[in-house]
């Protein structure tokens, strides 16, 4: 074996390693979101074709609900475009921190993005090593095998989930994803992201409602930093 | 009427997994065209990360009760001193107890 190949072995590993903690956050989910399908009129067989050709929990669940609810059938893709509105911010702050990669390859690592993996993909970024294809891959990888399993289990055993708030379910991605945030605390700046986004996303999601918070208190934060950025800052 | 309604759930299953793959495409082939990219973008790129998952914590904050509330900042002081893993179990846990105890 080469020495890059034994690299690569060794990044894509460690991405598997790395992504263990989420699967905490990423079953309970995927069990939900397969439930609320069966539950809105789909069969087994659509929550898995969802779950493999979305890999999107909070648009899945838009999804059943506005089905399940009897919305017009055009309105959905619209909601479900503005739920993942944020994907295209995601995707433009990922795909240079990949390393170079051909149109497939950079096509698979971005066909895999979502939350946890733009967190942790960008902070690896960061570290001295870079964001290899391997790592991204290894990491990603798990999380889709978890998320169709967990789909799976939610079409046969949903309701195995009583009461998710007695055991914690609707606080578990908040948290996560807070603390997911807090692992950027020493970037330049991001105290003053973190409020700025925060205090726009809660005016918007008052006086207008879900999804527009996102976008808003996303885009108001990106605003800012590029506000207060100085040239020389970029070397950090 | 089934076999319609599966007809429909596939047509729409398909297309928001073409609205998702699109989204997942456009933001990095929109920045790779304007490569190199003035500092100012690269700044506001840098900052995706809080500006935007911060928003997906903000319903909770919103919606939730003191309770809630709570374990966000007891969540937020634990990651300033433990590692990641070990701080959200024990959020949770602080969650659990106080909703066990009726609050």
């Amino acid at each position: 074996m080469s020495n890059s190949q034994s690299g690569e072995r060794a990044e894509f590993l460690e991405g598997v390693q790395n992504s263990i903690p989420f699967l905490l956050s990423v079953f309970p989910y995927g069990i939900v979101v397969g439930t609320l399908g069966v539950n809105n009129g789909g069969s087994a067989i659509d929550v898995m074709l969802q779950s493999a050709l979305f890999f999107a929990g909070a648009s899945q669940t838009v999804m059943w609900e506005l089905f399940g609810a009897g919305t017009p059938v055009w309105v959905i893709p619209l909601a479900i475009f503005a739920v993942n509105f944020r994907l295209v911010l995601y995707s433009a702050a990922i795909g240079r921190k990949l390393e170079p990669l051909s149109r497939p390859k950079m096509a698979s690592a971005l066909f895999l993005l979502q939350d946890v993996a733009m967190a942790v993909g960008m902070k690896r970024a960061d570290g001295p090593r870079g964001l290899s294809y391997s790592y991204f891959m290894g990491f990603n990888l798990v999380l889709y095998v978890s998320w169709l399993a967990s789909s799976a289990i939610g079409t046969i055993f949903g309701q195995l989930i009583e009461d998710p708030k007695a055991i914690g379910l609707d606080m578990l991605v908040p948290v996560y994803f807070l603390l997911l945030v807090m692992g950027f605390r020493t970037k330049p700046n991001m105290a003053l992201v973190f409020v700025v986004s925060a205090g726009v996303a809660a005016v918007v999601y008052a006086v207008v409602g879900s999804p527009y918070h996102i976008a808003a208190g996303g885009l108001a934060g990106m605003m800012v930093a590029a506000l207060v950025a100085k040239p020389q800052a970029l070397n950090v | 009427m089934f076999s319609s309604m599966d007809t429909t759930l596939f047509v729409l299953t398909i297309v928001g997994a073409l609205v998702t793959l699109a989204n997942r495409l456009a933001g990095h082939y929109i920045v790779a065209r304007f490569e190199p990219i003035p500092y100012r973008v690269e700044a506001a790129l840098e900052a995706v990360p809080v500006a935007v998952m911060i928003t997906l914590v903000v319903p909770t904050a919103v919606d939730g009760g003191w309770v809630e509330w709570l374990t966000l900042v007891v969540a937020m002081l634990l990651s300033l001193r433990l590692p990641f893993i070990i701080s959200v179990f024990s959020a949770l846990v602080f969650l659990l107890v106080l909703r066990h105890f009726g609050f």
